[in-house]
């Protein structure tokens, strides 16, 4: 019948065009802002985010980005950072004073005048407990070992047996001083770790259990408290009015919305439901055009991490320098960023941009170590399998690449190493992937590779953070890389007082590293991509320390 | 009926004790551990001992299982150990409302819409209205509902700004607007299913005598369909209602991560990934709880629909 032709043909217009709403993913009308100069402030000063989702409030547990980015917002500790002059510092926060004794192994803070956000004082006190808290094994968790790296007295890498066995002490309610082992060439850099705020011994016994979970009964010596938190939907900061800066600070609301997927908040913010976001995957690219175009602001930023082939020093064919480095010049960096990554920023060295040493950002003082590597890599290849006995044909050696979850980014990294290895070398490389991150980690951890991929990222502002992972005794040594040399280097750097000899000494560290031995071989820096509205101005996005940091954020022209 | 509703609670208490069992040497048998799970990088083993401590894990599976048991037995379903100090049973107190308001929305879409289209169907049987219905069943069965899902939020929040994306319980009207989607996403294949099951069956209960006779009689087209063919037509849709739940609630673990909904399903899903041992296992044992209890209540519901079935078996 005629009817059933039409009936068909109907039918197959609809899943057509069913097909088709899916094509059609033209965002909206981005708002397009005149570039405002007017610097006056709303009336209405709430502002919508992209927000993450913190596992506790409770400083001595958290170890994860998500949790320091709520702290670094609700809690201040005796140094904030900032940035001056293109350079990431920190400031006295809740301390206005520092002095230190003539062998720089006594540190005094004189404690700001300042109020939690129920009205009670700030006190030397408070920060006492607070650090003892971290070096507490019974309460703390992941950085338990956080005052022995910091070099505190009495500190060993699992705390403390007893709280008064660590080298801090209240002098009276406004002085608090700390004693270190040894002279620190980088004390003051550790200071605006999130887990050494203070904390109130009354809440925390009032609390209980529910520390740290119990947004309503904690209190606040930040910016900002939290006001409600519903989890893994928002966490909303108000403006702390006991804060000791509150006049400085002009938001009054803030909600950090907790989205998963980009689709959705990349949707969110076209359509100005949200104020800030971060830049992902496809979507980074449309987004830097809409900044270049004057519609949004752009943050183009460096996280404090730099990720790098392992190789195990275990493995036979691994155990030779040359081999190494053959491995590590191998590779084309900036193909593979523009193919695999699609953003970062190439590595040639160990430390990322913006890592200090003492007052001088360190990769400005020291050129990328590798890039003065320039002998070919199949001879490279070739002298150092002679050297260790093997025979000099590269396709007989196969190694094993270990990578995270099978996801299309690993699959790309994975598939593109192999290949350059294949083009460039003439070896073979077999690929392995895990079913996921812990198991992955296991594996890492005992040595179930001959390449894999790692990253570090650094828990504070000064070079050693990083120059510790790869000595013998590290834990998160994966390569298992054991040069004494090494070692001694690194323990030098830790005391060096002096700023010109200490950059000298990690110069040479970075060179047997990088260069000499080719332990690792670094391929990029983190890039970190944040993305505002251009009325919400004045945000900070920290190098060590979250997402965002809204104490000077405003909103003017919505 | 009582002493059957007995005897399922017990089978009901016996089931959740198996699953309690497997779940525990499942998740203790998977690579990892919570600790090192949540933690961005691989800790000192020295530290991850002290952790281990703190969290009693270091002690042997069989008084971890025994302790997990008996706290399970006084209602109390652990601490997770990601988030640390948070109960598992305010987390659930927090957020099944959600989840449930969702299972309902998608499974009452879909039997009201479904019922619905499916009689219209029948009565219209080979026109037009039939092959859309039909059309329609095809997708839902075939789609799965988290594709649907992502297209419906291109397509209604972007092109017409709903706001339709997060979670907000302010106010009745936030609530409905953010639940709206992902119960649509969910109901899709609901939807489908019942309108066939329900097509077919109505055609099959069209033909018997005692609607003719009605028809005869004189009897309204609204009146019939309520009183006489609903009644007998519903059996397969109402006998679907059991793993329609089930379906309900796996399905929200995608549903519910894709519109950032904090529900029960995300949470799960999550929880296995961050080695969450406590809350994996007690929200597994509370899943379980709700689809044995939805069956149960569905097995009382067909008595009530249709008197002709028993139960249970009559001697003699």
């Amino acid at each position: 019948m005629k009817s059933k032709k039409i009936v068909s043909a109907v039918i197959v217009a609809l899943v057509l065009s069913v097909a088709l709403v899916g094509c059609s993913s033209k965002s909206g009308d981005s708002a397009s802002t005149t570039k405002s100069t007017n610097t006056k402030l709303d009336a209405d000063q709430t502002a919508n985010i992209l927000g993450y989702d913190y596992t506790s409030l409770d400083p001595a547990v958290d170890s994860d980005m998500e949790s320091f980015t709520t702290l670094t917002n609700v809690d201040e500790g005796l140094m904030r950072e900032v940035s001056k002059d293109g350079k990431t510092i920190s400031v006295l926060a809740g301390a206005d004073k520092m002095t230190t004794n003539a062998d720089h192994t006594v540190y005094t803070f004189h404690i700001r005048a300042s109020k939690w956000s129920d009205g009670k004082a700030v006190r030397a006190q408070d920060y006492v407990y607070g650090w003892q808290r971290l070096a507490n094994p019974k309460v703390s968790q992941d950085y338990l070992g956080f005052l022995n790296e910091m070099g505190v007295k009495g500190a060993t890498d699992t705390g403390v047996a007893k709280p008064e066995d660590l080298g801090v002490k209240a002098v009276d309610d406004n002085t608090f001083q700390v004693t270190l082992k040894a002279p620190s060439a980088y004390f003051e850099s550790t200071l605006n770790f999130k887990g050494l705020v203070p904390q109130r011994e009354d809440i925390v016994k009032k609390l209980g259990d529910q520390y740290g979970q119990d947004f309503k009964g904690m209190v606040y010596n930040g910016p900002f408290i939290v006001s409600d938190h519903v989890k893994s939907a928002k966490v909303v900061y108000t403006k702390n009015d006991k804060y000791w800066d509150a006049a400085n600070v002009k938001l009054k609301t803030v909600n950090a919305m907790i989205i998963d997927e980009p689709a959705t908040y990349n949707k969110m913010f076209d359509a100005q439901e949200l104020d800030m976001i971060i830049g992902t995957t496809d979507y980074l690219a449309p987004l830097q055009k809409k900044a270049t175009a004057g519609d949004i602001s752009y943050f183009k930023g460096y996280d404090p991490s730099v990720y790098y082939y392992i190789f195990n020093n275990k493995t036979k064919a691994l155990s030779n320098a040359k081999v190494r480095q053959a491995l590590s010049l191998a590779y084309d960096r900036q193909v593979q960023i523009n193919t695999v990554f699609k953003k970062h920023y190439v590595a040639e060295g160990l430390i990322p941009n913006k890592i200090m040493l003492g007052k001088v950002e360190y990769r400005t003082a020291v050129p990328e170590p590798l890039k003065t590597l320039k002998d070919d890599p199949k001879k490279l290849l070739a002298e150092g399998l002679k050297e260790l006995g093997l025979s000099s044909d590269p396709s007989k050696i196969t190694l094993k690449l270990l990578m995270a979850k099978a996801t299309s980014l690993t699959t790309a990294q994975a598939q593109f190493i192999q290949a350059q290895y294949k083009k460039n070398l003439g070896i073979n490389v077999s690929i392995t992937y895990s079913v996921d991150s812990p198991s992955y980690f296991k594996d890492r951890t005992n040595g179930q590779f001959d390449i894999c991929a790692g990253g570090w990222g650094a828990d504070y502002n000064d070079v050693i953070s990083f120059f510790n992972l790869f000595t013998s005794t590290n834990g998160n040594n994966n390569g298992k890389y054991n040069n004494p040399a090494y070692d001694a280097l690194i323990a030098k750097g830790k005391t060096e007082l002096d700023a010109t000899k200490r950059l000298e000494i990690f110069k040479q560290a970075e060179e047997l590293l990088i260069v000499k031995d080719a332990a690792v071989s670094p391929y990029y820096y983190r890039q970190v991509d944040s993305f505002t509205q251009n009325y919400l101005k004045g945000m900070y996005v920290p190098l060590f320390g979250g997402y965002f940091d809204l104490k000077t954020a405003y909103i003017s022209g919505k | 009926m009582a002493k059957y509703i007995l005897k399922r609670i017990g089978y009901m208490i016996i089931t959740l004790w198996v699953v309690a069992t497997i779940t525990f040497v499942l998740i203790n048998a998977i690579p990892g551990d919570p600790i090192s799970a949540s933690a961005g990088k691989v800790l000192d083993k020295k530290v991850a001992a002290e952790i281990m401590k703190k969290y009693k894990l270091d002690q042997p599976e069989y008084v971890r299982y025994g302790t997990y048991i008996s706290d399970l037995v006084h209602g109390d379903m652990g601490m997770s150990i990601h988030y640390p100090g948070q109960k598992v049973n305010d987390i659930i107190a927090k957020e099944f409302p959600v989840s449930l308001r969702l299972a309902l929305q998608a499974v009452t879409i879909g039997i009201v819409f479904g019922i619905v289209l499916g009689i219209i169907a029948a009565f219209k049987r080979n026109t037009w209205v039939d092959y859309t219905v039909i059309f329609i069943a095809l997708i839902g069965v075939c789609v799965p509902g988290f594709v649907l899902a992502i297209l419906l939020q291109y397509g209604l929040g972007a092109k017409f700004g709903l706001k339709i994306a997060g979670w907000s319980a302010k106010s009745l009207f936030d609530i409905y607007r953010y639940s709206l989607l992902p119960s649509i996403a969910l109901a899709m294949a609901g939807l489908a299913s019942n309108a066939r099951f329900m097509r077919t069956s109505v055609l099959e209960v069209i033909n018997q005598d005692y609607v003719l006779t009605a028809k005869s009689k004189g009897v309204g087209k609204v009146s019939l369909v309520w009183k006489h063919i609903i009644r007998n037509a519903i059996l397969p849709v109402v006998t679907m209602i059991g793993p329609r739940i089930a379906y309900v609630i796996t399905g929200s673990l995608v549903v519910e991560s894709i519109f950032s909904v904090p529900g029960l399903g995300r949470e799960l899903v999550s929880a296995i990934s961050n080695r969450d041992y406590t809350v994996v296992m007690s929200l597994t044992v509370f899943f379980a709880f709700l689809y044995i209890v939805s069956l149960l209540i569905v097995d009382i519901v067909y008595v009530l629909v249709d008197p002709r079935i028993k139960l249970t078996q009559r001697k003699g």
